[in-house]
């Protein structure tokens, strides 16, 4: 299998992963499939330096982290925390479904961008602390403390807490 | 993983929805393929390049261009430096300069018109020590057989001169017919011999308007 190959069968395998935890990360999709391209297209011109197979999926979060990362510090400014998160395909959709997603969503993106980082890698991605670690580009325990300060953030916000029951009901 | 951490990766598995659409991974190998950016550098290398030779010929040509007017005036090629700009010396040696200011200055103050003598003399500095008739004093080391452009000479060798050149208003006491006054013009030029500093040749003709000589240095400016 030539290296092409064999990386067009990784991105057919992890696209979608990829695309719904940069879509957590940045809270909308053009700008979460902007973020995976921008990844991949990164991965990809250092493909043939990752070696280990298994290596593949760490290297590419680890640049996809990275990026959004720089990509918050750069359009820092121009995030505004709002009350309600605009969610367009939300008119025919279950109310229960979309009630949970924006307050998902909104609890998300009121967070710091390396508790968010965090939380997607840890809980979405179910990477352990030393993967976490590793995407980040941090220690241990700088990832224990985003994750902890991360978790009380969200068991403060109600609308979250509520959204979490309603969807365990479900 | 406590109940909350459960439930929070529980909802976040359960609230992100399927990407619109799937992303083309050849999209991604072909935007960084090499022979992509050949394409695109190509054309600009190619255009580069000829920028870069247009700049070379018209460079080389104002060089060739410089050179030659210079070879023409000097008779010394294209390594003496050209003699433009006001205030510096090109074409001209330090003892050059001196000598074609000092002829100047005695040529311009035995020259003055009679309508000026009730002016101010000169108060010693050395800039208003130019007679008040003089408008431009301009110079040009060049060989004598050279010096038939500016003004008619004597010889045709190639011994070194300096061409003195004097814009202003002039009156020379010459030998003529009786009852001849004297000549006046308003460009005069004085033809030194380099080594020895005796002037060799002279004119004074009235042009209008008065022309310095061309690619001198410009011994005074009024």
């Amino acid at each position: 299998m030539d290296h092409e190959e064999e990386f067009s069968t990784f991105v057919r395998l992890c696209a979608a992963d990829l695309q719904r935890a940069a879509w957590l990360l940045t809270g909308d999709w053009s700008s979460a499939q902007d973020l995976v391209q921008t990844s991949l297209a990164k991965t990809w011109l250092r493909w043939s330096s990752i070696r280990r197979r298994d290596a593949q999926p760490a290297y590419v979060r680890r640049v996809m982290m990275t990026t959004f990362l720089a990509w918050r510090r750069r359009r820092w400014s121009c995030e505004v925390a709002v009350d309600q998160v605009p969610e367009p395909g939300a008119i025919e959709d279950l109310a229960g479904e979309v009630s949970q997603r924006a307050a998902v969503s909104e609890a998300l993106r009121r967070l710091p961008k390396q508790q968010r980082a965090a939380v997607v890698l840890r809980y979405f991605a179910d990477l352990t602390e030393q993967d976490t670690a590793y995407a980040m580009r941090c220690s241990v325990g700088t990832v224990k403390s985003h994750t902890a300060r991360a978790l009380a953030n969200l068991r403060a916000n109600g609308a979250l807490q509520a959204a979490m029951v309603d969807g365990s009901r479900r | 993983m406590n109940e909350f951490e459960t439930d929070l990766a529980t909802a976040l598995r359960s609230v992100v929805p399927a990407p619109p659409e799937d992303i083309d991974p050849m999209k991604i190998v072909d935007a960084t393929r090499p022979g992509r950016l050949r394409t695109v550098a190509a054309p600009l290398g190619v255009a580069l390049a000829v920028v870069c030779v247009a700049l070379a010929v018209v460079i080389v040509g104002q060089v060739h261009q410089g050179g030659k007017q210079e070879a023409g005036a000097t008779g010394r090629g294209f390594s003496t430096p050209a003699p433009t700009a006001v205030g510096q010396d090109g074409g001209l040696t330090t003892a050059q300069r001196a000598l074609a200011i000092r002829i100047a200055k005695a040529s311009a103050r035995t020259s003055i018109p009679a309508a000026w003598n009730s002016t101010s003399p000169a108060d010693g500095n050395e800039d208003s020590a130019w007679p008040p008739n003089v408008q431009e004093v301009s110079a040009i080391a060049t060989t004598h057989a050279s010096a038939a452009k500016y003004v008619a000479t004597s010889g045709a060798d190639p011994s070194q001169v300096i061409v003195i050149r004097l814009v202003g208003d002039f009156s020379w006491d010459t030998t003529g017919p009786v009852n001849h006054g004297p000549t006046v013009g308003n460009v005069a030029t004085i033809v030194v011999d380099a080594r020895s500093g005796r002037t060799t040749d002279a004119g004074l003709e009235q042009q209008q308007p008065p022309k310095s000589l061309p690619n001198a240095t410009v011994l005074y400016q009024r």
